[in-house]
């Protein structure tokens, strides 16, 4: 197929910017294929993996903007990349014209700054963020792809400066009531939170608020913070700092198993900790040493909001659920067997699964609890397959779930034709930085997959939750209706959610 | 006499002033929140040369 390749040379955009760019060129007539990135290692490596062997992409450098093109004619391609500054310009609208270049311009800029939040590509990352911690600033730190050496590195010599590394891979933190990354719009109020998930952070304080309580902060740590190697450095420093806190009086812990070592130095940490503690660590079926005692200890991440707030939960009269699960059961068909859980929060994939343990069913994954039932491949679920579509594989170059659905939705459909599929679970995370309608990016592939289903005598109960609250940009009721006029059947957790499922696939 | 708070509790305590380095929307959205924000249009430095930063860094 005929491609063509243009290389602007030094224009700088960030990679959302450019993805969104890259989605309207891919939507024009003709086009088979369409990358926009900047030239670095990594993206030419992309684009001569996708078959773009055009010399000029061995001269492009790291500020250098590169749009690749395959078409349907060489016509098309020629006219696309003439026309390419349109693209560009239409999507101009929010990039920054402004004199400020580094992170010293900023600190000129208001010498008041007390936190750096740094997205910048993995390769520049820790040197931004090191630079920040030397200078005094606080850190929340979204780049992944920064190695384990340099978060060990940097997160010490915050330990020295008395500053908080949130990262990297932090996705969410909310700081005096002002939301970071993909973070909701909460109540504020006197629970503090710590985690290194970025959707678990968000379901617990959505959930918080949705119970009629509220968030001091919320602090995320970075995916690894728990890991031996880490050994928690920034959690513990967030659940000193929360004890200290006027405004928090209690703190919860929200998180995957921590490292063997790590585990001993948190619940000495809750120990002597003169606030409550509330702690969840999702895959976690035993007690932990001192839960009960020094700690209270969480199964799901409703139970820790629950136990956090003093409120119980009880999300079951959201929907018609009952006469919804007595319908389905009367209508579907023996073959229909499994539950296909598609995910945008990697958490969810995670407490679904230890769900489904707790009901004796054993879930694949393409990121398992248990490694032998990791999925062959994660494009192909196995029998009961819970999948995390935020997971690398899926998120390499091209946009997270929360902010682009068409993977899941093509996923959607995939599982639609699969006559043993009788259950599809998703999630919908609202709040800043995440798509402005989640569920409407997702409801053409529902129903379309509904009908496709129907047309073959059979009928999929969608089952989602929603991860949000009244407070967000995107309208919560507004979310929930759509869903709910599409047959979906929503509850305001994860947790919720998957328990629904259990009884639908009850005999 | 009481001790100074270090900068991890001001961060808790005071307003938050953020430096956004990167994802433009990043920082569009902490102004939304009413909080104070400095866009930093940043790009790679030094054209994206590893040695080169590692030079720079040096000399800094």
């Amino acid at each position: 197929m005929p491609t063509r390749v243009l290389i602007k040379k030094n224009q700088y955009y960030d990679s959302v910017f450019l993805m969104g760019v890259n989605k309207r060129l891919s939507e024009s007539d003709g086009v088979a294929l369409s990358v926009v990135v900047m030239g670095s290692e990594p993206n030419k490596q992309t684009l001569a993996d996708l078959g773009f062997t055009d010399p000029q992409l061995l001269t492009a450098q790291p500020n250098d903007l590169i749009v690749a093109v395959e078409s349907d004619s060489q016509n098309i391609a020629d006219k696309l990349i003439e026309q390419f500054d349109s693209f560009l310009e239409v999507s101009a609208v929010s990039k920054a014209s402004s004199n400020i270049h580094t992170l010293q311009d900023g600190l000129e800029a208001n010498p008041k700054a007390n936190l750096a939040v740094i997205t910048v590509p993995g390769e520049y990352a820790a040197r931004e963020a090191r630079q920040a911690v030397e200078r005094g600033l606080n850190v929340f730190l979204f780049s992944n792809n920064v190695t384990i050496e340099d978060e060990i590195a940097i997160k010490q010599l915050a330990s020295q400066r008395e500053v908080l590394v949130m990262g990297p891979d932090c996705g969410t933190s909310i700081i005096n009531g002002v939301g970071i990354g993909f973070a909701d719009r909460v109540r504020r109020g006197s629970i503090g939170v710590v985690g290194p998930s970025g959707t678990g952070l968000q379901e617990f304080t959505c959930l918080v608020h949705n119970l009629g309580s509220g968030i001091s902060h919320a602090i995320g740590t970075g995916s690894r913070d728990l890991s031996d190697a880490v050994g928690g450095i920034t959690t513990l420093a967030a659940i000193q700092a929360l004890e200290k806190d006027p405004s928090t009086e209690i703190i919860a812990v929200i998180a995957k198993p921590p490292g063997r070592k790590t585990l001993p130095l948190l619940t000495t940490a809750f120990a002597r900790c003169t606030k409550p503690v509330v702690a969840c660590f999702l895959g976690v079926s035993e007690d932990i040493p001192g839960a009960g005692e020094s700690f209270q200890q969480a199964r799901t991440i409703d139970d820790a909001a629950a136990m956090a707030s003093g409120k119980p939960v009880n999300w079951q009269n959201q929907t018609k659920d009952q006469e919804y699960q007595y319908g389905f059961k009367s209508k579907r068909q023996g073959s229909q067997k499994y539950l296909r859980g598609l995910f945008a929060g990697g958490t969810f994939s995670y407490q679904s699964q230890q769900i489904l343990l707790s009901h004796h069913i054993q879930p694949y994954s393409n990121s398992p609890l248990d490694s032998h039932f990791a999925l062959q491949h994660p494009d192909h679920s196995q029998e009961h397959s819970l999948v995390d579509m935020g997971d690398d594989i899926y998120t390499r170059g091209r946009p997270h779930p929360m902010i682009d659905g068409s993977q899941r939705a093509r996923r959607i459909l995939a599982e639609a034709d699969d006559p043993e599929v009788a259950v599809i679970l998703l999630d919908f995370i609202l709040g800043y930085n995440s798509s402005m309608d989640p569920v409407g990016d997702l409801l053409p592939a529902i129903t379309a997959a509904q009908q496709k289903a129907e047309s073959n005598g059979r009928t999929i109960a969608f089952v989602a939750s929603i991860t949000g609250t009244d407070l967000d940009p995107q309208g919560y009721d507004g979310q929930l209706q759509a869903l709910e006029s599409a047959g979906v059947i929503t509850f305001q957790s994860n947790a919720a959610a998957t328990d629904y499922c259990m009884k639908l696939l009850e005999d | 006499m009481e001790e100074k708070d270090n900068p991890i509790q001001c961060l808790l305590t005071e307003p938050l002033v953020a430096i956004n380095i990167g994802l433009v929307g990043f920082g569009e959205a902490i102004q939304d929140q009413q909080a104070e924000v400095v866009l930093v249009d940043w790009f790679p430095p030094v054209g994206g040369d590893q040695e080169l930063m590692d030079i720079l860094d040096g000399l800094i």
